[in-house]
């Protein structure tokens, strides 16, 4: 049956459509200012229409530019951030999975407490942790190693929380009852039943764990004592540091400009973009679970 | 209490209120720490003393992107020393990455970089302070008297406290009166030579010719380009952490109504230099622009594209009733040995080929602090054919002209400036309005960091 539409909700249709219309032009339209940047020259940047299109051999120009910067150091950069984010991730899905799992479907002394904690220590900021954790690392002289980063990178309270969370919600407990019934053991239990159920939650996690730490400054810039050992996130600072437009003491004659500082922003952007196109449909199923109780 | 509550959630409430009360007292513990962590103690002359020193160890030098070309030349050229380079930010454009870094090491008592360079002009007030200062003392047997000797006059000022070096300057940032010769010609006009000359021409360009400049107020550098050459006491130490401002002194006010007039007759920009609206719309209307040495190079041919032989220099300005100019001075890099550095030896060479090298100075961006390098860097610049005349009288003189009563302090007069009084500036106050608020800006941040203000 069709309604009759009234005025007043052309109105508010009206309304939401100009809302969310200024907020797209809000967000897209620095974006796009920096999707152009890198196909123009500086001068162009600051001379031409924001939004004109420069060439593409501009582009090219900008990346020579950013590439020999240090002899390719922003490869070295991207590799370490690789290096860092994945292992921490390979880190994190395997202890907060089962954690979550554990604290969702089994009972044991201290469960309610280890919650509590796991809630706590998600709220507390992690920039606040940065200075004990150095001096803790220096105590086991695990400072200026990888592991510095890597060992906090994979402390994910956030994920154990969400596992939780999606296990209490999402997995009925009888149905692992029926399955130990049926013979099986806890860990396949966990690992036939459990797993499997889990994938969407599994990539949420994931990916909060890989964005948060590929996004990361403050504890790689702590922690690790070497240009050689730094992740693009740092490397960007030492990049803006170097460039004659922040830092008048670096003389005429570099390289680095707006054009090239942009698309060094992009090129740190695009494995964020990969992973969140990867794990894009099994993200929007995670973020609903638990949405409804039937 | 609530007797209705039941057991379980009696006890629930319990756990949580253990670990939020555990929680907040780490917060409030990690919230007790002191911000600056710096002691303010002072070292006293005879307290070096070098750590048991390993010949020929690694020593890690911790430098700028522009830098590093430099350390690396230096590294071919003495294949024997070890040498591990980091690049870091070199504390460009207010960042404190290596006072930061050295609070962390001082806490772990280790990792320190043997050497490390600064673009931080103002670094040595906290490198040369603490039980244990960073910054060795050059002067004493690490760095001969002959090298240290061998800086323009003032160069090292930067680097003295309690009557020691604490590192070498890399280079200087001189102001000067930069004019562009061919508009001057243009209109006919004649390069003063005193404040006053520069006012009034100031005025007569607003009239004759509206739209064209004669210089900025909106730079974070202005104190240090119309305020230090004005001999102004916004920053006078007269002691360990004693610091005198007082911006109603005749000096200062002077310096503040000539820019309010100028700003008023629109020959004097609100705008920062490196403000893309100033380098699209006004960069070819500089006529004259009192700045620092590096302004040639960075701002007028790299920045503004100013064809060549337009651009000169010339000698800094003077107020009619003083008996000599003087001028100031925006940023300039400095050069630390680090007290922990086991290799002292290899640290100090290190810093002494970077800061007085021809091979390496004499190319450099900027001004060499190290008069000899000087000499090559300015010949070097004529061969470039960029300016309108030689400027090589005038970066040598101003070089030694620099106002010795500015001295540098452990915040950054730049931040203050932008963040008070640009602000005020563009809601329509003037300058001479904004002393007041500008003077408890200084004190407040001064007092902050433990000193005593006057």
């Amino acid at each position: 049956m069709r309604r009759k539409r009234r005025p007043s909700s052309l109105a508010a249709r009206l309304a939401w459509l100009i809302v969310m219309g200024l907020s797209v032009l809000f967000f897209c339209v620095p974006v796009v200012w920096l999707l152009l940047a890198p196909t123009k020259t500086d001068g162009q940047i600051v001379r031409d229409n924001p939004f004109s299109f420069g060439s593409l051999g501009a582009v090219a120009d900008a990346w020579h530019h950013l590439y020999a910067f240090q002899d390719g150091a922003i490869i070295t950069w991207l590799l370490n951030s690789a290096l860092y984010t994945f292992g921490a991730l390979a880190i994190t899905l395997v202890t907060s999975i089962p954690a979550g799992y554990a604290l969702a479907l089994t009972r044991f002394i201290g469960r309610r407490m280890l919650l509590t904690i796991t809630m706590l220590v998600m709220l507390m900021p992690t920039a606040a942790m940065v200075l004990p954790l150095y001096l803790g690392m220096n105590a086991v002289h695990l400072d200026g190693t990888i592991w510095s980063v890597i060992l906090p990178f994979s402390f994910f309270p956030f994920g154990v929380y969400l596992t939780y969370i999606y296990f209490s919600s999402n997995v009925p407990s009888d149905l692992l009852a029926a399955a130990r019934i049926d013979g099986c053991s806890e860990w396949q239990v966990f690992r036939l039943i459990a797993m499997p159920l889990a994938k969407p939650v599994i990539a949420l996690v994931g990916f909060f764990n890989f964005v948060g730490n590929w996004n990361n400054f403050f504890l790689p810039f702590v922690m690790l004592p070497d240009s050689s050992q730094y992740p693009a996130q740092v490397g960007l600072n030492n990049l803006l540091a170097a460039s004659p437009l922040f830092n008048t003491s670096s003389g005429a004659g570099n390289q680095i400009m707006r054009p090239e500082l942009a698309l060094a922003t992009l090129v740190t952007i695009v494995p964020v973009l990969i992973v969140f196109l990867f794990s894009q449909r099994a993200l929007v199923s995670g973020m609903l679970a638990g949405a409804t109780k039937e | 209490m609530n007797d209705d509550v039941p057991v379980s959630s009696r006890r629930r409430l319990r756990h949580t209120a253990v670990a939020v009360l555990g929680a907040v007292s780490l917060l409030a513990l990690a919230a007790c720490g002191s911000a600056d962590p710096t002691p303010p103690a002072t070292s006293s002359p005879a307290a070096f003393k070098p750590v048991a020193q390993q010949q020929g160890s690694e020593i890690t030098v911790w430098a700028d992107a522009t830098r590093v070309p430099g350390v690396q030349a230096y590294q071919k050229a003495h294949p024997n020393v070890k040498i591990k380079i980091v690049t870091y930010s070199g504390d460009a454009n207010g960042a404190n990455d290596l006072q930061a870094k050295v609070q962390l090491f001082d806490r772990t008592g280790s990792g320190w970089p043997d050497v490390a360079f600064s673009a931080n002009v103002n670094d040595g007030t906290w490198a040369s302070q603490g039980k244990t200062p960073y910054a060795a003392p050059v002067n004493r047997d690490i760095i001969p008297k002959t090298t240290l000797d061998g800086f323009s006059d003032g160069a090292l000022d930067p680097c003295v406290f309690n009557g020691n070096t604490y590192c070498l300057r890399n280079d200087l940032a001189q102001n000067v009166l930069w004019y562009n010769k061919s508009l001057m010609d243009k209109f006919g006009y004649k390069v003063p030579t005193t404040w006053e000359e520069y006012q009034a021409l100031g005025e007569k360009v607003a009239e004759e010719h509206p739209g064209y400049l004669v210089g900025t107020a909106g730079d974070a550098w202005t104190p240090e380009v119309y305020f230090w050459a004005s001999q102004c006491t916004a920053s006078t130490t007269t002691g360990a952490r004693k610091v005198t401002v007082n911006l109603q002194d005749p000096k200062c006010t002077r310096m503040a109504k000539l820019l309010d007039t100028l700003i008023a007759k629109g020959s004097v920009s609100k705008d920062t230099v490196f403000s893309a609206g100033f380098i699209k719309n006004q960069a070819s209307k500089v006529l004259m622009l009192p700045g620092p040495s590096w302004f040639g190079q960075v701002l007028f041919n790299s920045t503004f594209k100013i064809p060549k032989g337009q651009i000169a220099a010339a000698s800094p300005l003077k107020f009619e009733g003083d008996a000599k100019n003087y001028t100031g001075n925006v940023g300039g890099g400095l050069w630390f040995v680090s007290s922990h550095s086991k290799n002292l030896k290899a640290a100090a060479d290190l810093v002494t080929w970077m800061t007085t090298s021809d091979a390496y100075q004499g190319t450099a961006g900027t001004y060499p602090a190290y008069k000899k390098a000087a000499v090559t860097w300015l010949a070097n610049q004529k061969k470039t054919g960029y300016f309108a005349e030689d400027v090589s009288p005038v970066f040598k003189e101003s070089a030694e002209l620099i106002w010795p009563g500015w001295s540098a302090t452990q915040y950054s007069q730049e931040a203050i400036y932008s963040s008070t009084v640009v602000p005020a500036l563009n809601s329509g106050k003037t300058l001479t309005d904004t002393l007041d608020t500008w003077q408890t800006a200084i004190t407040n941040k001064a007092k902050s960091l433990g000193y005593t203000v006057n």
